[in-house]
C-alpha cells in the first residue's frame, strides 16, 4: 500500500509539470485603413458629423498618453496619465459634398474627448432630404476613403391623431407616413433637458410601410424614486426615417461579424456606403410634434 | 454506429477519449469512404463498432482500475427454457476529478476539476432455435462538467446601515447517448440469412447557466430586498428511431446479394431559453426555437461478386428518400479488387452519398465539443457526397501489410448556419439571421500510406495522411475547415520484451488546425436612445483575416505504456500497467485566449496578446486489471 501511494503522488507531481503557456506579443503587417463614421443629419436636435479612426496593428497600443494630471490626497499627490484611444486620426481632410459645393468638416475636439469628430464649424452645412452627398476622408500615410449617401425623406407625423395631453399611464397612438419605403424609427422624451418623468421616453425602431405606433403599458409603481412629484410637461415625439446604411449598420447590424466566445468577437470589417476602408456613411431625416405629457 | 445505432457524437470530452469501452468490442468496421451500398446517409466515413457477445461457455469477469478510471465487465451463458445464449454487461467512469481534487485540496490549492464521464453497455443474445436469434443491445453514457458556485457575504457600518449578500451560480453542461436495439436473425437456410433489426437512438445536450443574487440593506431600520437572477439554457435533443431488414443470399460460391430496407425517425429539438428576473418582473426570451421532424427512408440492393481468382467486385444501388424534401435520391455504389499477384491487389471504390441531416454549429468556433445536429430545412437542398478511392495492397511474406490509397471527394449542397445576431424591433429583442445558411460546397483530396506489422517481437504499424480539404461559402470564399490537418503521422509500436512484459508506444504527429487570425483592432460604434437623445457609443474590436488562413502550431504526442503479467493471491491472474501520456510534455494547443494587456505597469500596456490553451499535459497513470 505505502508503495502504491508513493507512486501515485510521483504520477500525480508529473501532472504538475503542465506546459506553461505565456502570453505573447502577436504582431500583424496589414496595413492600417482609415475608419469613418459619417452621419448627415436631417434632425435639428442633432448635428451632421464625420468620427475619423483608423485600424490598429497587433504591434500598437489602443491607448497613448496624451498628458498627465494629478489629484492631491491628505498628504500626497498622485500622478496620473490621461490616455487617448489611438484610432483616432487628428489630422485628416474632410470633406463633405452635394456635388455642387465641398463642405469642409474640422476636428472638434471640445465635444468628446473619447469621440473624434469632425463637425462643419462655418455653419454652412444644411443637408437636404433626398439628396446625394459625397463624403472623403484623406490623413496622411493611409488610403483615401471616399462614401456616399442618399438622404432620407422628411416622415410626417399626422399631429391630429394625437391629442393636445397624453397620459403616460395611458397608451396614445401617432399616426405617420414614413413617405417612402423607408426604415423608421420613434422615440419620445421630455422637451426639458435633464428632466424626467417615469414612463415617458420610448424608442422604437419601425419597418417599411409601418404607419401607426402606439405606446407600450408602462408600470411605475414599483420604483425607488418618488414620482409623485412628476408635473405635466412638454413632451417632444421624433419620428425619423433611416437610410439603408444606417439601418444595416446600427438596427440590422448586417455584415461578416466574427462571433467567437473563447477568443472575443470581432468583425472582418464593415464597410456600408464607404470605400477604401471601414465604417458607414449614413443618414436620417425627422419630423417632431410637441404635445404635453402628464403622469 | 454502435451494433448498428446511429451514435450522434462518440467522444467523451471532445475526442480525449472514445466513447467505446475497448474491453466490450468485439470488431470494429471502419470506411473511410467509396463504403457499400447497406450504409448510407452520411457523407464522409463509417465506424461500426460490433460489441462483444458473452461468453456461452462460463461465467467470466475482468475489471481494470487506474488512477484515472475503473471499468468492469463481466459476462456469461444464459439457459432458458431450453434455449441457450449470453450475456456481457460493461461498464466504466472516471475518478480523475475525485482524485486531482482530493490531491488539489490536500495541497491547499482552491481548483477543481468539474469533469467526469460514465457509460454503461449490454448485449444479450438468445438463441431461441437453431434458426432465430435474438439480440438485445443497450448503451448509456454520460458527460458531465458542472461547476457550482455559492457564496455570501454581510457589511455593518457605523451601526446606521448593515446587509447581507448572496450569490449562488450554476455551469451545468450534461451530454450523452442512449441506445437500445433488438435484433432477430432468422437462418432460412444454409444460404438464405433475414435480420430485422429496431433501434432507438437518443442524443442529449444540455447547458445550464444560472446566476441569482439576494441582498438585503437595512439603513436607519429601513430594510430593502433586491433579487436579480439570470437563467440561460441551450439544448439539443436528438430522437432517432430506425427499423431495418436485410436478406442475405449467397447464391453461389461467386455471388452473394444483400437487400434491405430502412425506415428511420429522427426528432429534432435544438433550442436556446433566457431568463432575466428581478424582485418583481422576469423577461422570458427564445431566441433559438428549431423542431422538426424527418423521416428517412432507404432501400439497396448489392451483389458481392467474385468473378475469377483474381478479380472481384461489389457493386450495389441505394434509393433513399428524405420527408422534408419529397424526391428520391440514387446512390450507385461500387468497389473493385483486383489481385496483380497473390500478395499485390489493387482496388477501387467509386459511389454517391446522401447525407439528410447537417450540424448547425457556430460558424466561428474554434473548439467542437459535441456536434449540433439537425434535420436538412425543406428549402435546401440535399447534400451529397461522390467519392472515389484507388489504392494498392501489399503483404510481404512475413506478414507485414503496405497499403497506398489516393482519394477525391466532392461535396455539394452541404449548408453552414449563418450567425445569429441580436437587433431590436418592436421593443423586443429579435435575432438575425437563425434559420438562415450560406450554401456551402467543398473537396477533399489526399493519399494514405500505411505500413503495419502484427506478428512477432515487435509488431505496429506507421499511418501517414496528406490531406487537402477546403470548402467555399459565399461569404469566406475558399477556406481550411477547422479540423483539416494537412499532414498526419501515425506510429504505434510494441515490443514483446519477455513473455510476461510487454512496451507500447504510440506517437502522433499532425499539422496544426486552421484558425482565424486576429490581426489587429478596429472601432465600431453603436447608436442608443437613451430617453430619447442620441448617443453613438464606439469601441475597439478585433479585425479578424481570413476565415482560418493561419494555423496553429504541430500537434505532437508521444505515449508510452509498460504492461506486465502477475499473479496474485488476492486477485488471480492480471496485469499491471504503467502509462505516461504526452511523454515529451509537448505544448499542444486547443485554442488562442486574446486579451489587450490592462497592466498599467507594463511594457505592453494597451497591447492585443494571446496564449495558447494547452490540451493536457505529460500525465501518468498506473493501474491493475484481473480476471474474475
Amino acid at each position: 500500500m505505502k508503495k502504491i501511494f508513493t507512486i501515485t503522488i510521483i504520477f500525480a507531481s508529473l501532472a504538475c509539470m503542465a506546459p506553461k503557456a505565456e502570453w505573447e506579443n502577436i504582431e500583424s503587417e496589414e496595413a492600417n485603413k482609415l475608419v469613418a463614421f459619417g452621419l448627415i443629419s436631417l434632425d435639428d436636435t442633432f448635428t451632421s458629423f464625420v468620427d475619423v479612426r483608423r485600424t490598429l496593428s497587433l504591434q500598437e497600443p489602443d491607448r497613448i498618453i496624451v498628458g498627465y494630471d494629478t489629484v492631491d490626497f491628505k498628504d500626497s499627490t498622485v500622478i496620473y496619465p490621461i490616455y487617448q484611444k489611438a484610432d483616432f486620426v487628428k489630422e485628416a481632410k474632410v470633406t463633405i459634398s452635394d456635388g455642387v459645393i465641398n463642405y469642409s468638416f474640422h476636428l472638434n475636439d471640445d465635444l468628446n474627448r473619447w469621440e473624434n469628430y469632425y463637425v462643419d464649424s462655418t455653419g454652412t452645412f444644411k443637408p437636404k432630404a433626398d439628396t446625394d452627398y459625397y463624403l472623403t476622408v484623406e490623413a496622411p500615410g493611409l488610403e483615401k476613403l471616399t462614401g456616399v449617401v442618399t438622404t432620407p425623406k422628411f416622415p410626417k407625423i399626422d399631429g391630429s391623431s394625437v391629442p393636445d395631453t397624453v397620459y403616460v399611464k395611458k397608451p396614445y397612438s401617432v399616426k405617420f407616413d414614413l413617405n417612402g419605403d423607408y426604415n423608421g424609427n420613434i422615440s419620445t422624451k421630455l422637451k426639458t433637458e435633464f428632466k424626467s418623468m417615469c414612463g415617458v421616453g420610448h424608442t422604437t425602431y419601425l419597418p417599411p410601410k409601418t404607419s401607426k405606433w402606439t405606446t407600450p403599458p408602462v408600470d411605475c409603481s414599483n420604483l425607488w424614486w418618488d414620482t409623485s412629484e412628476d408635473k405635466p410637461d412638454s413632451l417632444m415625439i421624433n419620428l425619423r426615417t433611416l437610410d439603408e446604411n444606417f439601418f444595416k449598420y446600427f438596427v440590422k447590424r448586417d455584415g461578416k461579424d466574427f462571433v467567437n466566445f473563447l477568443s472575443g468577437d470581432g468583425m472582418v470589417g464593415h464597410s456600408f456606403g464607404v470605400e477604401g476602408g471601414f465604417g458607414l456613411f449614413g443618414s436620417f431625416a425627422s419630423d417632431k410634434i410637441y404635445r404635453v405629457i402628464a403622469p | 454506429m454502435l451494433d448498428g445505432i446511429t451514435i450522434y457524437n462518440p467522444y467523451h470530452l471532445g475526442g480525449l477519449f472514445s466513447t467505446f469501452n475497448t474491453d466490450a468490442i468485439k470488431e470494429a468496421d471502419f470506411h473511410a469512404g467509396g463504403f457499400p451500398a447497406r450504409y448510407g446517409g452520411r457523407m464522409g466515413s463509417i465506424l461500426n463498432v460490433i460489441n462483444r457477445e458473452g461468453n456461452t461457455e462460463e461465467f467470466q469477469g475482468k475489471v481494470n482500475i487506474s488512477l484515472l478510471s475503473a471499468k468492469g465487465l463481466i459476462e456469461g451463458p444464459i439457459k432458458w427454457n431450453g434455449m441457450k445464449g449470453s450475456y456481457m454487461l460493461a461498464g466504466r467512469r472516471t475518478y480523475f476529478d475525485v482524485v486531482a481534487n482530493t490531491l488539489i485540496k490536500a495541497s491547499g490549492g482552491s481548483g477543481k476539476v468539474p469533469y467526469y464521464f460514465y457509460d454503461f453497455q449490454g448485449k444479450v443474445n438468445l438463441d431461441i432455435n437453431e434458426k432465430h436469434r435474438l439480440t438485445y443491445s443497450q448503451f448509456y453514457g454520460d458527460d458531465v462538467l458542472s461547476i457550482k458556485g455559492d457564496g455570501s457575504s454581510s457589511f455593518s457600518e457605523n451601526n446606521d446601515e448593515s446587509g447581507t449578500n448572496r450569490d449562488k451560480s450554476l455551469f451545468d453542461w450534461r451530454w450523452g447517448n442512449h441506445t437500445n436495439s433488438l435484433t432477430w436473425r432468422w437462418i432460412k437456410g444454409s444460404n438464405l440469412i433475414l435480420k430485422t433489426f429496431a433501434a432507438q437512438s437518443r442524443f442529449r445536450f444540455n447547458i445550464d447557466l444560472d446566476n441569482e443574487s439576494w441582498s438585503t440593506n437595512i439603513e436607519d431600520g429601513d430594510s430593502t430586498q433586491s433579487y436579480s437572477g439570470l437563467f440561460f439554457d441551450t439544448f439539443d435533443n436528438i430522437l432517432d428511431r430506425t427499423l431495418e431488414t436485410e436478406l442475405t443470399w449467397i447464391a453461389s460460391d461467386h455471388h452473394t446479394i444483400s437487400s434491405g430496407g430502412q425506415f428511420k425517425s429522427i426528432n429534432f429539438d435544438l433550442g436556446m431559453e433566457y431568463t432575466s428576473a428581478n424582485i418583481d418582473t422576469s423577461i422570458h426570451v427564445k431566441p433559438l426555437e428549431m423542431k422538426s421532424r424527418a423521416y428517412e427512408s432507404a432501400f439497396y440492393i448489392q451483389d458481392k461478386w467474385t468473378i475469377n481468382d483474381r478479380l472481384s467486385t461489389q457493386f450495389g444501388l441505394r434509393l433513399s428518400h428524405y420527408s422534408l424534401h419529397g424526391n428520391i435520391n440514387t446512390e450507385p455504389r461500387l468497389g473493385l479488387k483486383y489481385f496483380i499477384k497473390p500478395n499485390l491487389a489493387v482496388k477501387f471504390n467509386w459511389g454517391r452519398y446522401y447525407q439528410y441531416l447537417t450540424i448547425a454549429n457556430p460558424r466561428d468556433e474554434s473548439l467542437r465539443f459535441i456536434d449540433i445536429w439537425m434535420g436538412t430545412p425543406e428549402d435546401q437542398k440535399a447534400p451529397y457526397s461522390d467519392h472515389t478511392i484507388a489504392g494498392l495492397e501489399y503483404i510481404t511474406p512475413d506478414n507485414i501489410i503496405f497499403r497506398l490509397e489516393g482519394y477525391y471527394k466532392s461535396f455539394d449542397n452541404m449548408i453552414t448556419l449563418k450567425q445569429g445576431s441580436s437587433f431590436k424591433i418592436d421593443g423586443n429583442i429579435q435575432y438575425n439571421p437563425f434559420n438562415e445558411f450560406y450554401k456551402t460546397d467543398a473537396h477533399a483530396y489526399g493519399l494514405e500510406f500505411l505500413v503495419k506489422k502484427n506478428s512477432g517481437k515487435y509488431g505496429g504499424w506507421i499511418g501517414y495522411t496528406w490531406a487537402q480539404t477546403k470548402w467555399f461559402t459565399e461569404i469566406d470564399g475558399w477556406f481550411r475547415p477547422n479540423f483539416d490537418k494537412e499532414h498526419t503521422l501515425n506510429m504505434v509500436g510494441y515490443w514483446q520484451r519477455t513473455e510476461r512484459t510487454k512496451i507500447s508506444s504510440s506517437l502522433t504527429f499532425s499539422s496544426g488546425l486552421p484558425f482565424t487570425p486576429i490581426q489587429g483592432s478596429i472601432p465600431g460604434w453603436t447608436h442608443y436612445q437613451d430617453y430619447g437623445n442620441d448617443n453613438f457609443y464606439s469601441w475597439g474590436e478585433y479585425l479578424v483575416g481570413e476565415k482560418n488562413s493561419q494555423r496553429y502550431p504541430s500537434y505532437l504526442r508521444l505515449d508510452l505504456g509498460i504492461t506486465q503479467k502477475t499473479k496474485s493471491k488476492m486477485f488471480g491472474e492480471g496485469e499491471r500497467y504503467i502509462q505516461v501520456l504526452n511523454l515529451t510534455n509537448h505544448l499542444n494547443h486547443l485554442f488562442w485566449i486574446y486579451r489587450t494587456n490592462s497592466n498599467e505597469k507594463s511594457a505592453n500596456y494597451g497591447r492585443v496578446q494571446r496564449k495558447g490553451f494547452p490540451m493536457f499535459p505529460l500525465m501518468a497513470t498506473f493501474g491493475l486489471s484481473f480476471d474474475i
